[in-house]
C-alpha cells in the first residue's frame, strides 16, 4: 500500500509492519497492529531537570495567554514531526508507577503551561495534534495515545477523555495536510482572546492539597497530564496514588453542575 | 420572559446556594464565580443540523470559551473540532461592520437610514420584482419575519431559501410518503438501533458527534452493524463493517433491489404493510400524489430488480444487495437509515427518499425505537425556519400552502390581514429566482433585486457562471447582502448589510430531530451591525411609511407592531429593538400556525429553560410541557390514538403511508469521451459549507487551508497526475485548479473525482450542474461529467 510508486510522488514510504517492527519493549501486545496503519506521535520533551523537594509546589506569577492567531502557525509542530516515520524499535511502555519523579520548578510549571497554551484555542479546547495523521482513519491514534507511550525520548500522552474512536471529529493536524504545499502566510487575522489557562490550584492553608482549577468535563484521567508522562512541570509528585479526588477538590461550577440540580442555564447565579 | 426577569429569577434561585458559600468564602474560594470570572451561557451551535448544544464562556463582554454542554440530550458534552472552535467565529478580522454601497465599482459606506431606505424604494417601486433569499442558517423568527414581509406584505411569495439546495428532496419525499413533513424518529433511534445503514453519507466528518453517539456504543462493548453504501471511501466506512459502493446515481436501484428481495421471498412485514400502507406509482408529469397501485402491480414493477440485475446496474455485488434484504427481512434487528445531501442533491432526490422510507415500511422497521428512517439536516435551522416557519416560495408557516384557499385563510386570520390579502401563486424556486435575475427583464428576467440573508450564493448555487455572475453584468439588476464577512455574494453586491451573528443576537432554531433550540444574546455585535430580523423589521415600517398598503393589517395597524404595557415599542428604530423580546413576540405569534399539522410548540419560556424540545410539543394535565420523540406511534406521540401506528396527515386520507415505485433512471449527465470523469461535490469535518466562518478560525483553517480534488492513483497515474499537483478540473460549464490528493482523506474509485466547496479561492460551483429534481426542485451538486488537465509544465510554450 505504499504510495511512492505513483508518477513523481513524492511521499515518504509508508512505516513498517508489524513484522518489521522486531524487540520492541512494549508492555501491551496489540498495539502496534492498530499503530502499524500509519503514523505514530509523541510531542513532549522530557525532562532531566531535578530541583529541590520545595519547588514542587511552585505558584507562578505569570498567566500564560492563549495563543495569537500568528502565533499558532509558527511552532505548532512538535519534535516528532521530524521523526516521522519510524522509530517504532526505540517504543517503550509508560514507566511504572514506582518509577521516582522529579520534582518541578515554577520555570518547569510555567514552561509545560506555555508548550500546553500553544496548541489550545482557550483553555478547554482540544489540542491541535502537533504532527501529520493517516488522515484516512482516525483508529490508528490509540495505538499510542490510549495508554500513553515514549519514543526515542519524546512522550505520547495519554488521553485525558475515555476512550472515543474518531479522534479526528476534535483533533485536527496544525499544518497543511500532506501533500500539499503549505499555503502562504499571513492568513486573515482572528482577534479572538481565548481564556487563559489557570496557573495552579487554590490552597486552603500552605500544606494543604490544591483544589482542580479547571473543570474535569473530558479531562477525567488525571494521569493525562499529572502522570509520569505528563509535562514536567505538570507531574504529581505522588504518581502511585491513583485515586485523586481524594484529596483534590472537584469544583462544581468549573463542571458546570448547577448546585441545585435544576435544569437551566448554567452559571448564571450571580455572585453574591 | 425578558431577558431582564430571567436574571432576577435565577438570582433568587440561587440566593441559597449564595448564602451557603459567603459562610466559608476563604476555603470555598476557589469555587464561588467571582465578577471577573466567565460567566456561562447556554446556545445551540451556529454550524450543522445537528443541534449540539454549547456552553458559551464570556468574559468581559467577548466569548473567551467553549464547552459541550453536558446538560444536551443530543451532544451530551461532546462537540466536535467546528463546535469548539465556534466561538472565534464571530472574531475574524474582517468583520462588516457598516452599511456599504457600490458606487462605479467601489464600496462607500452608508448610514443605516440610507440603507434601509434604499431596500424600501426598491421593493416600492417593483414589489413583484423584489425577491428575498434566505437561509436555512435564519433563526426561526427570523424567517419568519421575512416570510411575513413577503407573503402577507409584498404579496409577491417571492421568497425561497438556501435550504433548497439542501433539504427540498427530503421535504418532498416525507411528503409524498406521509402527508406531512420532517422524521418520524430521533436521535433516541441511534442509541437503540442493531443496524445502522449510511445512504451516501459521511457523518464521522458531516455529523461527527450523532456518528460518535453510534460507535462509542462499541467501545462501551454493544454491538452495533454499520453499513456505507457509497460512492466514494471516506472516514465513516473505517468504522462500517460493510462497503458497498455503487455507480453514481444507481442508489435507486438498491433500494429496489431490497424491496425485490422482500417481496419475493416473503420476508416483508405482511401485518404492518395490510395494516398501514398503501402503494403508489408516478405519473407523468410527476407529483407528489401519484397514482394507486396494487400490491400485485407493485411485486411486478419490482420483478426487474433481482440481485444480479441490480449488480449489473449499480456495481454492488448482488451478495451485498442479498445482504441488506436478509437483514430488512429480519424481525429481531433494529435497522436505522441515515441520510443527507447524497440523496437529497439528486435529480431523483425525491425519488430516492420515497423508496428509502418505502424500504422500511415495507420491512416493518418503522415507529419502534431503533426502527427509523432518518434524514439529516445540513443546516442549524433547515428543518425550523424553512421547513417549519415555511420560508418556501409556496409554503406558509406551519405546514400550510398558498395554493389552498383554506390555508390562505388561516394565514390571513393569524395576521389580521383582509380577505384575499395573499397571493395564491407560488414564487420562483431557488435556481428559477436566480435564472430570472440574470436575465434582462425584457426577456423574462422579472426579478430585479434580490436581497440575500444569512447565505453564500455566489458561492455555493450551482452553475454560477450561468445563474449567478451574469446578473452582475445587466443594469437594473440590484444585490442587497446581508452578512458578516466578505464573502464571494458581498463582493459581488450591490449594498451591503453588516449583521449581528449568532450570540450577538437572541435566537431560535431547529434542529433535525424536530427539537426546537433559544439562545439569548451574550455579547454586543462589532461596529455598526445589527440583527438580520431588525434588518427586516426596519425595511417594512419604511415601506409603511412610504405608503405600501401590504404593511398595514386590516384594521391599519403596522404589520410587525408589537406592545409592552398597551403602547406600542418602536423595535424598528434599533435604539428600542431590544426594549421588547422580538424573539418572543414573534414566536409567539408564529405558534399559532403549528397546530394545524400537530407541529405544536410550547411557548417561548419553556424553551429558555431546555436544551430544546422536539415536536409536538402538547401541554399535560398538569400544565407541564411534553416532548414527543417518536412520531406517529401510539406509545409515545399524543396525536396518534388509533393503533399502535397512526399516519394521522396520510395523503390517502385513512391513516396509511405510502410505499412507492419509482424505476432506476439514467442522470441528466454522465461521463462520455470528452468529460470523463464523475464529479462529486461535498463537505470536510473543519469546515462548514462555503468556509466563510470556519475559514476565519485559525485552528480549522491551518488544518484544512485549501480545496482539493480527490482523485484515483490508477487516474493519476494513466494521466501522468502526482500527488499534490495543481491540476483543472473542467467541465462543459467552467473550470477550476487546486491540487490533486490521491489516497488522501477520501478515495474515490476510478473515474470519480471529489471536491469540497469550502474554498473561495476554489469555486467549483463554476462546474457543477443546475438540473433539479422535478418536484423539489433541489439541484444535483452529487454527479456531473468533468475532465482533469494538467498545466502546462512551467518553460513551455503551448
Amino acid at each position: 500500500m505504499s504510495t511512492d510508486d505513483l508518477p513523481g510522488g513524492t511521499e515518504p514510504p509508508v512505516p513498517p509492519a508489524p513484522s518489521s517492527a522486531r524487540g520492541l519493549h512494549i508492555g501491551i501486545a496489540g498495539v502496534l497492529a492498530i499503530a502499524a496503519i500509519g503514523f505514530f506521535t509523541g510531542l513532549r520533551g522530557s525532562s532531566q531537570e531535578v530541583g529541590a523537594f520545595l519547588a514542587s509546589r511552585p505558584t507562578p506569577t505569570a498567566t500564560i495567554k492563549a495563543r495569537s492567531y500568528s502565533d499558532t502557525r509558527r511552532g505548532a509542530w512538535g519534535p516528532n514531526s521530524a521523526l516521522y516515520p519510524a522509530l517504532f524499535g526505540q517504543l517503550s511502555a509508560a514507566p511504572a508507577l514506582s518509577v521516582p519523579v522529579p520534582p518541578q520548578t515554577a520555570e518547569d510549571r510555567l514552561a509545560s503551561l506555555e508548550l500546553r497554551a500553544r496548541r489550545r484555542a482557550y483553555d478547554g479546547a482540544p489540542p491541535t495534534i502537533p504532527h501529520q495523521i493517516e488522515q484516512r482513519d482516525a483508529p490508528g491514534c490509540l495505538g499510542c495515545h490510549e495508554q500513553g507511550a515514549t519514543v526515542a525520548g519524546l512522550v505520547a500522552p495519554k488521553m485525558s477523555h475515555p476512550r472515543l474512536d474518531n479522534c479526528a471529529q476534535c483533533h485536527v493536524v496544525a499544518a497543511d495536510p500532506r501533500p500539499f504545499a503549505a499555503t502562504p502566510l499571513p492568513l486573515t487575522s482572528n482577534h479572538f482572546a481565548g481564556l487563559p489557562a489557570p496557573s495552579g490550584g487554590a490552597r486552603a492553608w500552605n500544606n494543604a492539597p490544591p483544589v482542580l482549577p479547571h473543570s474535569t468535563h473530558m479531562r477525567t484521567d488525571c494521569a493525562s497530564c499529572h502522570g509520569p508522562l505528563g509535562a514536567p512541570g505538570l507531574r504529581t509528585t505522588h504518581p502511585e496514588r491513583q485515586n485523586c479526588l481524594q484529596c483534590h477538590a472537584l469544583s462544581a461550577t468549573k463542571d458546570q453542575r448547577s448546585p441545585s440540580g435544576k435544569p437551566g442555564p448554567v452559571g448564571w447565579e450571580p455572585v453574591p | 420572559m425578558e431577558r431582564r426577569d430571567f436574571l432576577k429569577a435565577s438570582a433568587m434561585a440561587a440566593a441559597t446556594a449564595a448564602a451557603t458559600r459567603a459562610f466559608d468564602k476563604e476555603s470555598h474560594a476557589a469555587d464561588a464565580p467571582g465578577k471577573d470570572d466567565v460567566r456561562w451561557d447556554k446556545a445551540p451551535c451556529r454550524f450543522c443540523g445537528t443541534g449540539c448544544h454549547v456552553q458559551v464562556g464570556v468574559k468581559g463582554g467577548r466569548v473567551v470559551a467553549i464547552a459541550g454542554d453536558q446538560k444536551a440530550e443530543v451532544n451530551k458534552g461532546l462537540l466536535c473540532v467546528k463546535g469548539y472552535h465556534v466561538g472565534l467565529a464571530l472574531y475574524g478580522g474582517d468583520r462588516l461592520t457598516r452599511p456599504l454601497l457600490k458606487k462605479d465599482g467601489v464600496f462607500k459606506p452608508i448610514s443605516w437610514d440610507e440603507a434601509i431606505d434604499i431596500i424600501a424604494r426598491r421593493a416600492l417601486a417593483n414589489p413583484a420584482g423584489f425577491a428575498v433569499y434566505g437561509s436555512g442558517q435564519w433563526t426561526i423568527p427570523e424567517g419568519y419575519a421575512a416570510n411575513k414581509l413577503v407573503k402577507a406584505g409584498l404579496t409577491s411569495n417571492q421568497i425561497d431559501p438556501n435550504a433548497r439546495l439542501c433539504m427540498a428532496s427530503a421535504v418532498t419525499g416525507f411528503i409524498s410518503t406521509y402527508g406531512v413533513d420532517e422524521p418520524a424518529g430521533c436521535y433516541d433511534d441511534l442509541d437503540r438501533c442493531d443496524v445502522v445503514i449510511l445512504w451516501g453519507n459521511n457523518p464521522a466528518e458531516m455529523h461527527p458527534v450523532l456518528f460518535s453517539r453510534i460507535i462509542d456504543r462499541r467501545s462501551r462493548g454493544e454491538e452495533v452493524t454499520l453499513i456505507d453504501i457509497n460512492t466514494r471511501r471516506t472516514r465513516s466506512t473505517a468504522f462500517c463493517q460493510h462497503a458497498l459502493t455503487f455507480k453514481p446515481n444507481t442508489d435507486l436501484a438498491i433500494a429496489l433491489g431490497i424491496m425485490h428481495l422482500l417481496v419475493e421471498k416473503g420476508t416483508y412485514d405482511k401485518g404492518f404493510v395490510e395494516k398501514f400502507c398503501n402503494f403508489r406509482q408516478r405519473t407523468e408529469p410527476p407529483t407528489l400524489d401519484g397514482k394507486a397501485m396494487t400490491f400485485e402491480e407493485f411485486r411486478k414493477a419490482l420483478g426487474d430488480y433481482t440481485p444480479e440485475k441490480v449488480e449489473e446496474i449499480s456495481g454492488v455485488p448482488a451478495e451485498k444487495i442479498r445482504l441488506l434484504g436478509d437483514l430488512f427481512g429480519r424481525r429481531d434487528l433494529k435497522i436505522t437509515s441515515l441520510w443527507c445531501m447524497g440523496m437529497n442533491q439528486h435529480t431523483r432526490g425525491t425519488a430516492i427518499n420515497d423508496l428509502v422510507h418505502g424500504v422500511h415500511l415495507l420491512s416493518g422497521h418503522f415507529g419502534k425505537p431503533g426502527d427509523a428512517p432518518t434524514s439529516l439536516t445540513g443546516q442549524p435551522s433547515a428543518c425550523g425556519t424553512v421547513r417549519e416557519v415555511g420560508t418556501l416560495a409556496h409554503a406558509l408557516p406551519g405546514g400550510l400552502v398558498v395554493t389552498k384557499d383554506e390555508h390562505r385563510k388561516e394565514a390571513e386570520e393569524i395576521w389580521n390581514l383582509p380577505a384575499g390579502r395573499i397571493n395564491p401563486k407560488p414564487g420562483y424556486h431557488t435556481v428559477e429566482m436566480w435564472r430570472r435575475f440574470c436575465k434582462p427583464a425584457d426577456q423574462g428576467g422579472d426579478i430585479d433585486t434580490i436581497w440575500v440573508q444569512v447565505t453564500n450564493p455566489g458561492q455555493s448555487l450551482p452553475n454560477t457562471n450561468e445563474i449567478f455572475y451574469p446578473s452582475r453584468k445587466i443594469p437594473g439588476k440590484f444585490l442587497i447582502v446581508s452578512d458578516v464577512y466578505p464573502t464571494e455574494t458581498v463582493r459581488n453586491a450591490d449594498l451591503v448589510l453588516p449583521s449581528a451573528m449568532w450570540v450577538e443576537k437572541n435566537g431560535m432554531v431547529g434542529n433535525s430531530e424536530r427539537r426546537t433550540q433559544q439562545w439569548f444574546k451574550m455579547v454586543e455585535p462589532p461596529g455598526e451591525a445589527r440583527d438580520d430580523c431588525w434588518q427586516l423589521i426596519a425595511v417594512a415600517r419604511r415601506l409603511f411609511e412610504l405608503g405600501h398598503p401590504g404593511m398595514k393589517d386590516k384594521d391599519g395597524n403596522f404589520l410587525f407592531s408589537m406592545r409592552k404595557d398597551g403602547r406600542e415599542v418602536p423595535v424598528w428604530d434599533f435604539k428600542h429593538y431590544y426594549d421588547i423580546n422580538v424573539d418572543q413576540q414573534l414566536f409567539e405569534e408564529y405558534r399559532k400556525f403549528t397546530r394545524f399539522k400537530h407541529k405544536d410548540l410550547a411557548p417561548y419560556d419553556e424553551y429558555t429553560r431546555a436544551r430544546g424540545l422536539r415536536w409536538p410539543v402538547v401541554q399535560q394535565k398538569d400544565g407541564s410541557w411534553r416532548e414527543t420523540r417518536f412520531r406517529f406511534a401510539r406509545f409515545d406521540d399524543p396525536y396518534a390514538v388509533k393503533e399502535e401506528i397512526q399516519f394521522y396527515h396520510s395523503v390517502t386520507k385513512d391513516d396509511r403511508a405510502l410505499i412507492w415505485f419509482h424505476p432506476q433512471e439514467p442522470a441528466p449527465e454522465s461521463p462520455d469521451k470528452d468529460y470523463p470523469f464523475w464529479l462529486c461535490t461535498g463537505r470536510v469535518v473543519e469546515h462548514w459549507h462555503t468556509g466563510t466562518m470556519t475559514m476565519r478560525i485559525p485552528q480549522l483553517r491551518t488544518a484544512m487551508p485549501q480545496a482539493y480534488v480527490e482523485m484515483h492513483r490508477d487516474d493519476a497515474r494513466r494521466l501522468g497526475i502526482s500527488n499534490g499537483e495543481v491540476v483543472i478540473v473542467e467541465s462543459r460549464r467552467g473550470r477550476v485548479e487546486m491540487p490533486a490528493w490521491i489516497d488522501g482523506r477520501g478515495q474515490p474509485p476510478p473515474g470519480s473525482l471529489f471536491v469540497p466547496f469550502f474554498d473561495e479561492t476554489v469555486l467549483i460551483n463554476r462546474v457543477t450542474l443546475d438540473a433539479h429534481d422535478p418536484l423539489s426542485k433541489q439541484p444535483d451538486y452529487k454527479k456531473c461529467a468533468v475532465r482533469v488537465l494538467r498545466k502546462e509544465p512551467p518553460g513551455r510554450t503551448p
